[in-house]
């Protein structure tokens, strides 16, 4: 693996279609996140302008004279700009025996009929939320009295109090934005941008760089200097979106970042990831594009395994790592989710504990693996006895494990310990022990009870790989030992044991992947219990993911479990070389 | 990624305008009115045959396109058999609107229909039990029924199957039948079932042998659902669905746990570590105990296997926990729900209608053995005197609604993990139920709001 060395001689048609292709995916990156970015900016701004006609609706319509009430709400529709479609007021006219809204009805500004069923959905909740908060005895906030109504055509209610001091809230006012038009970042910002980013690629790239590191370094240079030179360009509301709030108004940059400093890192780590991922095609030489054009063959055939590949892995994935910046309504969130996940060490009342739990999966996983390698490797050297009789049938038979769904077997297993009629518990009282409520109270009997099954479940992996590895060592190696006088330990010692090496250690490397997320025998078998002490990451992760119903959280569970097997996974490589070839 | 993502928001935004604007939702109640139940004939009483919905007159709606409303359901056996024979009979005289029906596994119909509805591939209406309304209506997922839901239309069910059918001042559905849980006991064993615990208790220990694996009463104490009678009875409770607060620890609750763990420990009729489900049923038909706390459900698993002695059982109300305070269950209301989706929103309410009409429900609660929530079903003469009907009936009024906040989602683990720690454990009844109350609360504060 000479990375230094070109492989072949510079190609420049290679070298220009891939500083071509950068130069496009960086910019289309930093162009299309400005365009929502403007967009969202637009939309905001509209909300808010919005939303303070509703307010003004809502307290006009509390008006208790009539003639003033009248006067005050067609002021406030002289004032309606086209984008607000309408205004109105919705009053509730109280609640039947059930609790139901009864008499509820439009006294200004009645919507269309199918608007209308949404709004007073909407305005049930609005004043459902509100009278609760009110009724105990807290502050209306500004943002809890307005409700957003499907994507930009949105609605924005605020609540009418009947009376002052009142603690029920009796309708809402509120105003109808006309959908927001479509809007599209220029394709001359696009094309720019471009341009922009394909100059700076190429200056980099003769600026002569080496290896594949200073490479790297020089795209991330490149980024960010395309990055800080984007907002010199103009900006303007996205075309025919009509502003309703001075917000817009606040001096900006042609990439007008609405709320976190979070979104410019946003911003720049997709074009960075993007960057980096092309690596391969834009380093010095154009390498793999090259060897493509010169014997395309090999490629052919690989092709449709990874087109399965990605859309199977790598679009998941990303989507999984990409969920757990945003909440659950889409809005960016940053690192915040991950931020929660390490600090719940923290929340003591939590029913997740981040470090607790991995503590738990470690030791899981590690006894677990001890177990199966011993109990696999043993079966193993049982099983390749030359003179064992039945040998066919014992195989077949401790395959069997591995053969049966792992959910079945799990709850065999849980039944198996059943405290007042499993056949456990049933052996211990035959031989006079008390019994063990294995899936009670005990965080070690539960412990315990995962143990067992997931031992059973993976131990004939270990097995038929190292049966395999151990016919594959040639007798003579082992004759050679009896002439020099090994012992039996000798020869298990060093001649099995390091010719087994090569196919165990991946086979360990992939068990411990396996058992770090053995979900179903968790899941089935203890489910946690007792009082979540015996759930490892990925059972935690499933219960944000259904309790809490945080998607973004879960996600975040999910790109911590895969960045701490990803650094087992390479610190084990590195010191044992397991994936890598037998004769290399 | 972020543009990406605000595109498929969009999209997702523009279906469901689009869906809504299909489907002027139900906003015409006269026409709603006229459709199914006055265009049904009545049936002979107590008529096992479908409900005799054979309307001649073909309602006026049946004249357009034809329509298909798909309804999801988790029934099985007669159950299943109900309401397939109601669906045929309406698919053979309204042949331009079809109803199909799917049943679903039980355990998967909840993230089935999760998962589909927001993807525009969910049913129009879904059989459940009302205690999911709070989060699939907070998800967007069922849409509320709007001027359908006349008084006159809701006077023919039980109001108790009808309030927690109610979700911030809306309706979401309207029922098919209730659960509650009611004492079964062994009618071989136990002659006249117990008044109140006390008594239950001494009939109880009589029959306990741990040696022989049988025991006085069973029921899976470490489960707030089948704990609730004792909690309930005593005047405790759970979640205030209106305040959405949190009230797992009371005296009363404590005073639940103390006794529940009484129950085990001191008086030791209970088995050791949970029963449930199979091992349960299996307990009561080998007569190896005498009282178990269950629903109607249960009333289909008594069927004798093949050879065996079949179980001679009975029902009764739950017994007194103290005097003049009656054990309570949590109340289940199973109801039809309209999705948020449906494209045939209209077509979809007059199915629902003509499901939860008197005369459907003489057919569910005959054949489907369904505890159904019409009244009118149990002025009969033949469900009135039924000695099962009738206990659950009374144990209907004698119940609380379960909470149906999405909240409640968090309470059930941190309470179950108290029972399992209060009844089984050694932990304080007042210090595990404190924790769970943190608990409870925390991950309500870090649940998707």
């Amino acid at each position: 693996m000479a990375l230094q060395q070109p492989i072949l001689p510079p190609d420049p048609w290679a070298r220009a279609l891939a500083a071509a292709l950068t130069a496009a995916l960086v910019a289309l990156a930093l162009v299309a996140g400005n365009g929502a970015l403007l967009g969202d900016r637009a939309a905001h701004a509209r909300r808010v302008g919005a939303a303070a006609l509703a307010d003004g609706v809502a307290q006009a319509a509390t008006e208790s004279d009539p003639a003033r009430r009248t006067q005050r709400l067609q002021e406030l529709e002289a004032q309606r700009k086209p984008a607000v479609e309408r205004v109105f007021v919705l009053t509730e006219g109280g609640a039947d025996e059930f609790g139901i809204a009864r008499g509820t009805a439009f006294t200004h500004g009645e919507p269309a009929k199918d608007q209308a069923q949404l709004v007073q959905d909407h305005a049930k909740t609005v004043t459902a939320e509100g009278t609760r908060v009110l009724q105990a005895g807290e502050q209306l906030q500004a943002d809890r009295m307005f409700k957003l109504l499907d994507g930009d055509q949105l609605v924005v209610a605020a609540p009418l109090r009947s009376a002052k001091g009142s603690k029920e809230l009796s309708g809402v006012g509120g105003a109808i934005l006309a959908p927001m038009p479509a809007h599209q970042a220029p394709w001359w910002l696009v094309a720019l941008a471009a341009l922009l980013a394909g100059v700076l690629a190429e200056a980099g790239r003769r600026a002569g760089v080496r290896n594949r590191y200073s490479d790297a370094a020089v795209q991330v240079l490149l980024v960010l200097l395309a990055w800080l030179l984007l907002p010199a360009l103009p900006a303007a509301p996205p075309a025919g979106v009509e502003v309703l709030s001075a917000d817009w108004l606040v001096p900006h940059t042609a990439v007008t970042l609405v709320g976190s400093p979070l979104a410019h890192l946003w911003l720049l780590a997709v074009g960075l990831l993007i960057s980096l991922g092309l690596g391969a095609f834009t380093d010095d030489h154009g390498r793999v594009w090259q060897a493509l054009r010169r014997d395309p063959t090999p490629y052919a055939y690989v092709g449709p395994a990874v087109l399965a590949t990605g859309l199977l892995i790598f679009i998941p994935f990303a989507v999984g790592v990409g969920l757990s910046f945003v909440d659950g309504e889409g809005r960016f969130v940053g690192v915040s989710h991950y931020v929660e996940v390490l600090t719940s060490i923290f929340d003591e009342h939590s029913s997740t504990h981040f470090f607790r739990t991995l503590a738990m999966t470690t030791g899981w996983t590690a006894i677990n693996v001890a177990f199966h390698v011993t109990l696999g490797l043993a079966l193993a050297l049982v099983l390749n006895r030359p003179h064992l009789k039945g040998k066919a049938i014992y195989r077949v038979l401790l395959v069997l494990p591995w053969a049966v769904p792992s959910y079945i077997t799990a709850l065999t297993w849980k039944w198996l310990f059943n405290t007042q009629f499993g056949p456990i518990n049933a052996m211990l009282s035959a031989l006079r022990i008390a019994k063990v409520d294995w899936l009670g109270n005990d965080v070690w009997s539960n412990f315990a009870a995962n143990l067992a099954t997931n031992v059973w479940l993976g131990f004939p992996f270990m097995m038929v790989i190292s049966l395999g590895a151990l016919q594959s060592i040639p007798s003579e190696l082992y004759e050679a030992a009896d002439i020099d006088g090994a012992t039996s330990w000798q020869k298990f010692r060093h001649v099995t044991l390091p010719l087994l090496r090569p196919a165990l250690f991946p086979a360990i490397i992939l068990g411990t992947i396996w058992t770090f997320n053995a979900f179903n025998v968790i899941y089935l078998v203890s489910g946690g219990g007792p009082d979540h002490q015996t759930d490892i990451l990925i059972t935690e992760a499933y219960y944000t993911f259904t309790v809490l119903r945080r998607t973004g959280l879960a996600a975040a569970y999910s790109v911590l479990i895969f960045a701490i097997l990803l650094g087992y996974t390479v610190m084990t490589n590195r010191k044992t070389k397991a994936t890598e070839a037998v004769n290399a | 990624m972020k543009a990406a993502l605000r595109l498929s928001l969009l999209v997702a935004a523009a279906a469901l305008a689009l869906g809504c604007g299909k489907s002027p939702a139900p906003a015409d109640p006269a026409a709603a009115a006229a459709a199914a139940p006055k265009a049904e004939a009545k049936p002979a009483e107590g008529a096992a045959q479908p409900a005799a919905a054979a309307s001649p007159t073909v309602a006026e709606e049946d004249q357009g396109p034809p329509r298909t409303v798909t309804i999801w359901h988790g029934y099985r056996d007669a159950e299943r058999q109900a309401l397939d024979d109601l669906i045929s009979h309406w698919n053979k005289n309204h042949p331009n609107l079809q109803v199909n029906a799917l049943a679903v596994p039980p355990d998967a119909i909840i993230d089935k229909f999760q998962v589909a509805v927001p993807n525009g591939n969910g049913p129009d209406l879904i059989i459940f039990a009302h205690d999911k309304i709070g989060l699939w209506a907070r998800a967007g997922l069922i849409q509320p029924l709007g001027e359908f839901a006349t008084p006159e239309r809701l006077k023919r069910f039980m109001p108790q199957t009808i309030k927690p059918l109610v979700h911030d001042k809306a309706i979401y559905g309207l029922p098919m039948a209730y659960k509650t849980l009611v004492l079964f006991y062994n009618k071989k064993m136990v002659q006249a079932p117990p008044k109140t615990l006390g008594q239950l208790v001494e009939v109880a220990k009589g029959f306990t042998k741990p040696d022989a694996d049988a025991f006085g009463l069973a029921y899976e104490a470490s489960n707030l659902y089948f704990h609730a009678p004792i909690l309930l009875g005593l005047g405790g409770a759970v979640f205030d669905d209106v305040a959405k607060k949190v009230l797992i620890d009371s005296p009363e609750a404590q005073k639940a746990v103390d006794l529940a763990r009484d129950l085990y420990k001191t008086h030791k009729i209970l088995p050791q570590g949970a029963v449930s489900g199979f091992a349960l049923t299996a307990m009561f038909k080998d007569s190896k105990v005498p009282f178990v706390f269950q629903g109607p459900w249960f009333i289909g698993e008594l069927t004798p296997e093949p050879g065996q002695q079949p179980v001679e059982w009975a029902v009764a109300m739950l017994p007194e926990v103290e005097p003049g305070k009656p054990m309570k269950p949590f109340l289940g209301s199973e109801a039809l729900l309209l999705s948020a989706k449906s494209t045939a929103a209209k077509s979809a309410l007059r199915i629902m209608d003509y499901l939860t009409s008197d005369e459907a429900a003489l057919t569910r609660i005959s054949v489907g053995k369904q505890m159904v929530a019409n009244i009118k079903a149990y002025e009969l003469p033949k469900w009135a005197d039924d000695p099962v009907v009738k206990i659950f009936r009374g144990q209907a009024e004698v119940s609380v609604p379960m909470p149906s906040s999405a909240e409640m989602s968090a309470v059930w683990n941190p309470y179950n993990a108290a029972l399992q720690k209060g009844v089984y454990g050694d932990g304080k009844s007042a210090e595990v139920l404190g924790e769970a109350q943190r608990r409870a609360e925390e991950d309500i504060g870090k649940m998707a709001k």
